[in-house]
């Protein structure tokens, strides 16, 4: 049975995984994937989130960090640079500071935690983590075919979504518990309008997406995962 | 008097009225009230931004996320949670 089999008998599967140890083929497999698909006329997105991801070399071109680029009609590959999306992560919060309170300088004490929480050790996987729930959020391709970083380190990004989840869901429904105070006391005072609570908001918007994106790829129907074994 | 002048004399006896009776009556419910949503704020700062004092969280990459909206509330946060506890806060 060829891979092209399954493509064939299943359109529904749009998202497909290549996993497994290192140096078996996945990024072989991922890339001849892609090339076959985008042939069929299908529009494909290939993306990586390894550092060292081969991608690049696969297709000749450098690639890491530059966001989607298309290789030939269709065809688009990506490679995740955690290290740069972190530093971009942090100055666009920098500047959110800078707006919301017309500081001309971060205040120290909120700079070193900025500094600090990006020394973290979950920060690059979380960065990471967050990078392919934008890809998979946004749409806009027929296929997604995800070349996994070798297997143990796999299994611990697909796992981090419904550890996430739990957390936001516990701290979103703490924060609507405070509105309802709020929300009381503004009634007792009869003050007609209550500002909208952004970080209620924010918190609400991050859980959409985890759970969009984990409900994708856990969907037995749309994705695919494939184990690339020495035989 | 004339007609406008009776009018908002009326009206300020109302504002008076209402006032006085929201002093008597539910005052103390909406301190009460937002006392408690202001113990809340800093809980939920304390499990979002606990590596402030240096209390692991789980994924700094989000808290950052809400770091802006907590900002003027960091520092009296702080004071209050590092604060030490005596008896006579049990009366306050």
């Amino acid at each position: 049975m060829s891979l092209a089999h399954v493509f064939r008998e299943h359109p529904e599967r749009r998202y497909i995984m290549f996993g497994g140890k290192g140096g078996l083929g996945k990024t072989t497999f991922s890339a001849a994937t892609a090339y076959w698909l985008a042939k069929q006329g299908k529009r494909v997105l290939v993306f990586s989130v390894d550092p060292q991801a081969s991608l690049s070399d696969i297709f000749q071109r450098d690639i890491f960090g530059k966001g989607a680029v298309e290789i030939m009609p269709n065809l688009y590959v990506q490679e995740i640079d955690a290290d740069e999306h972190i530093r971009a992560y942090q100055d666009e919060i920098r500047q959110k500071i800078r707006d919301m309170y017309g500081f001309d300088k971060i205040p120290q004490e909120i700079e070193d935690y900025i500094q600090a929480a990006s020394a973290e050790p979950a920060m690059e996987e979380s960065a990471i983590f967050d990078q392919v729930v934008d890809i998979i959020v946004e749409g806009g391709y027929d296929y997604y075919i995800y070349d996994l970083v070798p297997l143990g380190h796999a299994l611990y990004y697909l796992s981090m979504s419904s550890v996430y989840d739990q957390w936001i869901d516990k701290i979103t429904k703490l924060r609507e518990e405070m509105r309802e105070y709020e929300q009381m006391a503004a009634r007792i005072k009869r003050e007609e309008e209550l500002p909208e609570d952004q970080i209620l908001a924010e918190l609400q918007d991050i859980r959409y997406r985890i759970s969009t994106s984990s409900s994708i790829l856990t969907d037995r129907e749309k994705t695919a995962f494939f184990f690339v074994l020495v035989p | 008097m004339s007609e406008q002048e009776k009018q908002s004399f009326f009206s300020k006896v109302r504002h008076v009225v209402t006032d006085f009776i929201y002093g008597m009556a539910s005052h103390e419910m909406a301190r009460q009230a937002l006392k408690t949503r202001g113990s809340m704020e800093h809980l939920f700062i304390l499990i979002t931004m606990g590596d402030l004092l240096g209390v692991p969280i789980l994924p700094p990459y989000y808290s950052l996320r809400l770091l802006p909206y907590v900002v003027p509330q960091v520092s009296t946060w702080k004071r209050r949670m590092l604060r030490e506890k005596d008896l006579t806060d049990a009366l306050a």
